[in-house]
């Protein structure tokens, strides 16, 4: 039955094939700054994805009482709402966390990934396809940061999630935690997922 | 002297966009030209030096002294979206050639994490009016030199032969990478 | 409906909501956060003051200090505050502690920084020496910031003030070095002299029987012999008592006031006519912490000479400046033992005195 296949579709797409961070390329700015880690990575990415789920789902509801000329205005009244209330959830409960992400919480309102979703999908439809676009961006976001914060991590501290994995005489490679390996790290796996694409395409 | 070193901070030092993160979506989108890479830089650097000012007295005068600092992202946000819609109908006003060339991305501005992380980083160090300001013009200035750097590389890399996959955003990514490198040799400058 | 209407209609309420959840929420967090921030810190200055039994704390403002006082038990043993400074990357924040008068650092802290990952983060935490980690601030512990401290490389640090910076982060170690060298100085002139701004309230705020006024005369009886005749005599902003002996000066006396823990506190300051030697000492007016301030007039412990700190100032000599000595008997003529458990107040008596003399002995030589 149609509808259901563009259910699995509308979930699905945001973990690969409309992938966020690797095809889109939106929200590169947390991508690159927060994945010094799994800790921190995982933990950015849950937060987006709690931002974008509850946005949509609030705009869905709402989509056809706010007039066309100030939905992006409301659109970002909402989001930010939704970030501070994270943000400061974090630091009440997180704070070791909260410390490390810095102002790239609250840099979430910018991250052209949730507007993107909102203006693009939830603002023109039901809140059950909504809420399975949010959730599979989220997801697609998310193991992108993991990916990426794990590759960092490993090779620049020798560690996953804080404990020691490489063995003792393990020299890390410093620049991974540094800004050049983080845009290299990205570079080599957006060029890793269009050739993936490209093979399966085929 | 506090001053200065805030600018060179911002604009070499720690660069906004090669050190710091910020406005990477503009500098992967808007960095295939240097012309256009120019006016790009200008236009922020010109709404984060207003953003700084306005959002610094936002922050001090009104809500500080209200205890309504909870309300310091929304209110930041909507402050910057209205400054980019001013700045939007100001150029399209005085050069429609340049409002075409930026086209969509001027109302991204809106969007650039530059401009609302520098709002956010100037009250997470707690700085004065004058140094808030100068962190603007500093990170706009930062902003503009990572933008032009990677767009003449850019411009020579089109004779380039490119690996198909890298091609677009991988290979900025890696570029981008190398000029990340090469700043970090300003470290100590200041 | 009509559009704009609608328009203004629809933000205002979006906006309504998005302050009212956020209203509720800060009330939920603030608390919490708060609780965290305070958290921090206390840790961070229990780290950096020597560890003591009856742990107490309590904070002053002074200039743009904020200086957390560790007591052990009714004595002041030391004072930690927040300095902040450029580092290699980022701005580097330390919680430094030293003793009450900042002739050494008792222990220093690094609240954040955001230096080099493996070498300049060394000066937290540093890996390679297992078991020592912190070595870098540790070392910090005894050490004298006057007059500056320095780095030395590559080899085990001894005098003073030296430091073994962190090989390979040279640069974070100095920032480290300039922070503590800049504020220390500056924490210390503004601990000695808290200004008019400062947080701290006025006598007359106080409860009458907190607020203890002498009257001029009764002091100038205790201050200068032989006083049932004096000339007063004005020049600069002092106002001079003298008394004579046969037509020469016998004795001058002046007031003076300094700001002391709680309040205001004035003095009555008798001198021999050289300026050099004191003659007495009498406290105006006053207003500090009872049980413990108010032992500078009147100690329980000693209950023979319950004024045994005035007593101590007739015949003390001023040059080079008086010193406050701490638990022992006043061996050299211009040293005086502090009150134990009002150390502040005895060092802003202290304080007065070796600011308001210079200035009173300039303005009286143009009376001659």
């Amino acid at each position: 039955m149609a509808k259901k296949v563009t259910l699995k579709e509308d979930f699905l797409k945001g973990i690969w094939k409309e992938n966020p961070i690797l095809i889109a390329l939106l929200g590169l700015c947390p991508t690159l700054a927060v994945t010094i880690s799994v800790e921190n990575g995982l933990a950015m990415g849950l937060a987006a994805s709690f931002v974008l789920i509850c946005s949509s789902t609030l705009i869905s509801i709402l989509r056809n009482l706010i007039p066309k000329q100030v939905r992006i205005a409301s659109f970002i009244v909402i989001i930010a709402t939704f970030v501070t209330i994270a943000d400061r959830y974090l630091a009440a409960f997180y704070p070791d966390i909260s410390k490390n992400l810095g102002p790239f919480i609250p840099l979430i309102i910018v991250n052209c990934m949730i507007l993107g979703r909102q203006e693009a999908f939830a603002s023109k439809n039901g809140v059950g396809r909504s809420i399975l676009d949010a959730v599979g961006m989220g997801i697609g976001f998310t193991l992108v940061l993991i990916i990426l914060s794990g590759i960092r991590e490993l090779l620049g501290s020798g560690t996953l999630l804080g404990m020691q994995v490489m063995w003792p005489s393990f020299s890390p490679w410093m620049v991974m935690i540094l800004p050049p390996g983080a845009f290299l790290t990205l570079g080599l796996m957006i060029g890793a997922s269009n050739w993936i694409n490209d093979r399966r395409a085929k | 002297m506090e001053l200065l070193v805030i600018f060179i901070s911002a604009a070499i030092v720690n660069n906004f966009v090669l050190s710091q993160f910020l406005g990477i979506c503009p500098f992967v989108g808007v960095s295939k030209r240097v012309d256009s890479a120019v006016s790009m830089g200008m236009a922020v650097t010109f709404v984060m030096t207003i953003t700084a000012v306005v959002t610094w007295l936002i922050y001090h005068l009104l809500l500080v002294p209200n205890n309504l600092e909870i309300l310091q992202y929304v209110s930041f946000i909507l402050v910057i979206a209205s400054l980019v819609q001013l700045v939007e109908m100001f150029i399209r006003k005085v050069s429609k050639p340049l409002y075409d060339a930026l086209g969509i991305f001027l109302p991204l501005i809106t969007t650039n994490c530059a401009i609302l992380g520098l709002a956010l980083i100037s009250v997470l160090r707690d700085y004065s009016f004058m140094e808030s300001l100068i962190y603007g013009i500093g990170a706009g200035a930062g902003f503009t030199l990572a933008l032009v750097i990677m767009a003449g590389i850019r411009e020579e890399l089109e004779l380039a032969d490119v690996p198909k996959h890298f091609q677009g955003a991988g290979i900025t990514m890696i570029i981008a990478g190398s000029l990340a490198l090469a700043f970090m040799g300003f470290a100590g400058l200041i | 409906m009509n559009t704009s209407v609608k328009m203004i209609l629809v933000l205002t309420i979006i906006a309504t909501l998005s302050g009212g959840l956020l209203s509720f929420w800060d009330a939920f967090t603030s608390p919490k956060i708060e609780e965290y921030r305070q958290k921090e810190v206390k840790k961070a200055v229990k780290e950096v003051l020597p560890s003591a039994e009856n742990y107490r704390e309590d904070i002053k403002t002074a200039g743009p200090y904020t200086f957390y006082l560790g007591y052990d038990g009714n004595e002041l043993i030391g004072l930690a505050f927040n300095v902040k400074g450029g580092g290699f990357q980022d701005i580097i924040s330390l919680m430094v502690g030293v003793t009450p008068d900042f002739s050494q650092i008792t222990g220093l802290s690094v609240l954040d920084q955001k230096e080099t990952p493996g070498l300049g983060t060394k000066i937290a935490e540093d890996p390679s020496r297992k078991g020592d980690e912190t070595w870098f601030t540790n070392q910090f512990r005894g050490k004298s910031p006057f007059p500056e401290i320095y780095y030395v490389k590559n080899k085990k640090a001894e005098a003073d003030s030296e430091i073994e910076a962190i090989s390979g982060a040279t640069i974070s170690s100095q920032a480290v070095i300039n922070i503590l060298n800049f504020h220390i100085a500056r924490a210390k002139e503004a601990w000695s002299n808290p200004g008019q701004a400062d947080l701290m309230q006025d006598c007359d705020e106080k409860t009458p029987d907190q607020h203890i006024r002498i009257s001029e005369e009764d002091a100038l009886f205790n201050v200068l012999p032989s006083a049932d005749k004096y000339v007063k005599k004005e020049a600069g902003n002092f106002k001079f008592f003298l008394t004579y002996n046969e037509n020469k000066i016998s004795g001058i006396a002046y007031r003076s006031e300094g700001r002391g823990y709680e309040g205001p506190i004035k003095l009555l300051i008798g001198l021999e006519p050289d300026f050099e030697t004191i003659t007495g000492l009498a406290v105006l007016e006053y207003c500090e912490t009872p049980g413990f301030g108010t032992r500078i007039l009147s100690d329980p412990s000693r209950p023979a000479e319950k004024n045994w700190f005035l007593q101590q100032f007739p015949g003390k000599k001023i040059s080079p400046a008086l010193t406050l000595i701490h638990n022992k008997e006043p061996g050299l003529p211009n040293e005086i033992e502090a009150v134990s458990g009002a150390t502040v107040t005895s060092q802003t008596i202290i304080n007065i005195i070796n600011t308001s003399v210079p200035e009173a002995r300039t303005a009286f030589q143009s009376i001659k």
